[in-house]
């Protein structure tokens, strides 16, 4: 490699090494209780009542969910609250064959963002009101093949008395095949 | 949003830079390894340490060093003891972002000599596995209940660009195997395959479909540096500075699941301040090398895209035609890439600096691409799928 | 200027060279840094009065300093000319920044 940057780059590559020379196990546990605000504690307290909530901006005619009380775009405060269906659209959707430690799982699982209807409204591309949340009733097929793009989605809900105000009370969005 | 009659008083250039490794384990410490690429990339200018005036750090989440205030720690390895010295953090765009900050401490005629370093350390992260410390880039409430594993986002990005842009996997495939390929030419790689194949990707591991573990590119140590000066200070260092023609930045929301994933706006208004500065409104025919960000490679295309290199879903047809080789007319990555260097968050932004620099120089080996070169471009995307930062250099 | 601990303020008041060296401990019982003293320091009370979040603080007493030169926040000082702000951060102090204001 004559001639060629950078010049012996250095560095020194190791396999792993037992503690204590080389790596120093440093053992923590924090937890956070992270404030929700008054937005998303609205949003989660209708979550527990079966309803997906979201506020709008009267100026641009942006609709947030998940809600906001400032419109990001025109900086100033939402100018109220609707309520969103629990039915939508998928917009774009993956098979999941991993764990969140990056361990396989048994069963791989979907997930996916999905486009929420809204009485009255329609919604172009580049913004609109959506979850990610998990996908049942789709097989490997369905992704693979991207059948699932466009399909609609019901959310499966947890019965009232298992629901604790949190994302999880919706179990995952169903497809409502044709 | 745009920069408009910019009034400046230096112009700025790169005059050096340096790399250690990239490999997945590096033993020495994160101080050690900023010490490493900011002396080579003195050395390469001339320069020592009394020269600089101020430095400027760039880390990425501190969770991956676990080192809390990490501009901090890093700054004794990086020159900045008894110097004013920054830290700046834009996730992944960190990397691109240094030499910006670099430049402001330059062009305002505060500092004549500027050194930037950029530095990670993700093997600290170790268990169970350097993916969980992402789990904090989550929104707390509605998206870390879920349990998410970070690579479902690019896979939801990339299906959705597949979708739009009618683009498969194989096209998709050939970045990476262009990339790993290419890497082969440069001697801070972690992984060089000069033997790899579309079907390789194709059949690697299926970790969220459709992203498969060779189109990823691997967690990184690594660090790097470049060396800015004023116009005078520039000519007096060395006869060929690499001017800083444009820079841009940009950051979108967080609410990534409200916005179209098929086409990233942030890089494009990133590279729309950029473009302007440098007096650019041709790109595809003004940038003569590109280095887009690319830890994924379906995200080579898109951010192609986003550039205004490609018009939108063209960039896997210009990659099937090969105009992106390195022999091609407009070569895309010919250091090889994060799929093929490697990915230490911050410090692989700095690296694509690095290779235009050198590129633009001449003084790339065998990595140097084929038609001449006067303009080129590095880009670094980062945070939640949100920030863009771009940088224009050349003669 | 950043007075977290209350030790710091006086540290930093002679590291400004507001004072000399050792001499900010007399200065004080002097009553040189109370509101209507010579060199009114941490009008605003600083932050252990204020409290502290982080980043957040050193933007506040700018804020403040420039209000009491402009004469929108009453203080108790002769001149408000000019004014230095502080800020520091690490373990113990690693870097520090300073703004002087002018009017």
């Amino acid at each position: 490699m004559s001639g060629g940057r950078p010049v012996n780059p250095r560095g020194t590559k190791y396999e792993k090494v037992e503690f204590p020379v080389f790596e120093f196990p440093v053992v923590g546990k924090a937890r956070y209780s992270y404030t929700t605000g008054e937005a998303l504690g609205r949003f989660l307290a209708g979550l527990k009542e079966g309803k997906i909530l979201g506020t709008y901006c009267a100026k641009c005619g942006r609709i947030f969910v998940p809600p906001r009380i400032y419109c990001s775009y025109c900086f100033k405060e939402v100018d109220g609250w609707l309520e969103a269906k629990d039915e939508g659209v998928v917009v774009t959707a993956v098979m999941s064959y991993i764990s969140a430690t990056r361990a396989r799982l048994e069963k791989p699982v979907a997930v996916g963002v999905i486009k929420l209807d809204v009485p009255g409204r329609q919604f172009n591309d580049h913004f609109f009101p959506g979850l990610m949340h998990y996908i049942c009733g789709a097989s490997e097929d369905d992704v693979k093949s991207m059948r699932i793009f466009g399909a609609k989605v019901k959310a499966k809900w947890k019965r009232p008395e298992q629901r604790t105000g949190s994302i999880t009370d919706i179990e995952c969005f169903e497809v409502v095949w044709p | 949003m745009t920069i408009r009659n910019l009034n400046f008083k230096h112009r700025v250039a790169v005059v050096g830079a340096g790399l250690t490794l990239f490999r997945s384990r590096l033993l020495e410490t994160p101080q050690e390894l900023a010490w490493l690429a900011a002396k080579q990339a003195l050395d390469e200018a001339g320069l020592t340490l009394k020269d600089i005036d101020c430095v400027v750090i760039g880390s990425a989440p501190d969770a991956f060093d676990g080192v809390h205030m990490k501009g901090e720690y890093l700054a004794e390895g990086a020159g900045g003891v008894h110097k004013p010295t920054i830290r700046v953090f834009v996730g992944g765009a960190t990397g691109v972002f240094v030499p910006i900050a670099a430049w402001w401490h330059v062009a305002s005629g505060l500092c004549k000599r500027v050194l930037a370093v950029a530095e990670e350390k993700m093997s600290h992260a170790a268990k169970p596995h350097t993916q969980y410390v992402f789990r904090y880039i989550w929104d707390p409430i509605v998206e870390k209940p879920l349990n998410p594993n970070l690579i479902w986002i690019f896979a939801m990005e990339m299906h959705r660009y597949m979708h739009k842009c009618g683009v498969k996997k194989e096209d998709i495939a050939l970045v990476s195997v262009k990339n790993k390929r290419n890497a082969c030419g440069h001697p801070s790689a972690q992984l060089c395959m000069p033997n790899i194949t579309v079907d390789d990707v194709l059949k690697s591991e299926v970790l969220v479909w459709p992203v498969q573990l060779l189109d990823i590119s691997p967690t990184s140590d690594g660090a790097a540096a470049v060396v800015l000066a004023s116009e005078e200070e520039a000519r007096r260092i060395t006869d060929t500075p690499v001017w800083i023609k444009g820079i841009g930045w940009t950051l979108d929301t967080t609410h990534w699941t409200n916005r179209d994933l098929a086409y990233p706006e942030y890089v494009r208004r990133a590279a729309e301040m950029a473009y302007r500065m440098a007096g650019i409104d041709n790109p595809r025919k003004q940038i003569d090398v590109a280095e887009p960000y690319d830890p994924f490679d379906y995200k080579e295309l898109h951010h192609m895209e986003g550039l205004g290199l490609a018009k939108k879903c063209e960039a896997p047809i210009l990659t099937r035609e090969g105009v992106t080789q390195r022999d091609g007319d407009l070569p895309i990555n010919p250091s090889g890439g994060l799929l093929g260097v490697g990915n230490p968050i911050s410090a692989a932004g700095l690296m694509k600096v690095a290779e235009i620099f050198w590129q633009v120089r001449g003084e790339a080996g065998e990595r140097q691409v084929k038609k001449p070169v006067y303009t080129g471009l590095a880009q670094a995307w980062g945070d939640l799928m949100q920030a863009g930062t771009v940088i224009v250099m050349g003669i | 200027m950043d007075n977290r601990y209350s030790f710091k303020e006086l540290q930093h008041i002679e590291a400004l060279r507001l004072a000399p060296r050792g001499m900010a401990k007399e200065l004080l019982a002097d009553g040189a840094f109370c509101p209507g003293g010579r060199l009114p320091v941490n009008l605003s009370g600083g932050a252990l009065a204020e409290g502290v979040p982080f980043e957040v603080h050193g933007l506040a007493r700018l804020s403040y300093a420039v209000g009491v030169m402009r004469g929108e926040i009453k203080a108790e000082v002769d001149k408000a000319e000019t004014a230095v702000v502080h800020s520091w951060r690490g373990v113990p102090t690693t870097t520090s920044v300073a703004a002087v204001l002018r009017i």
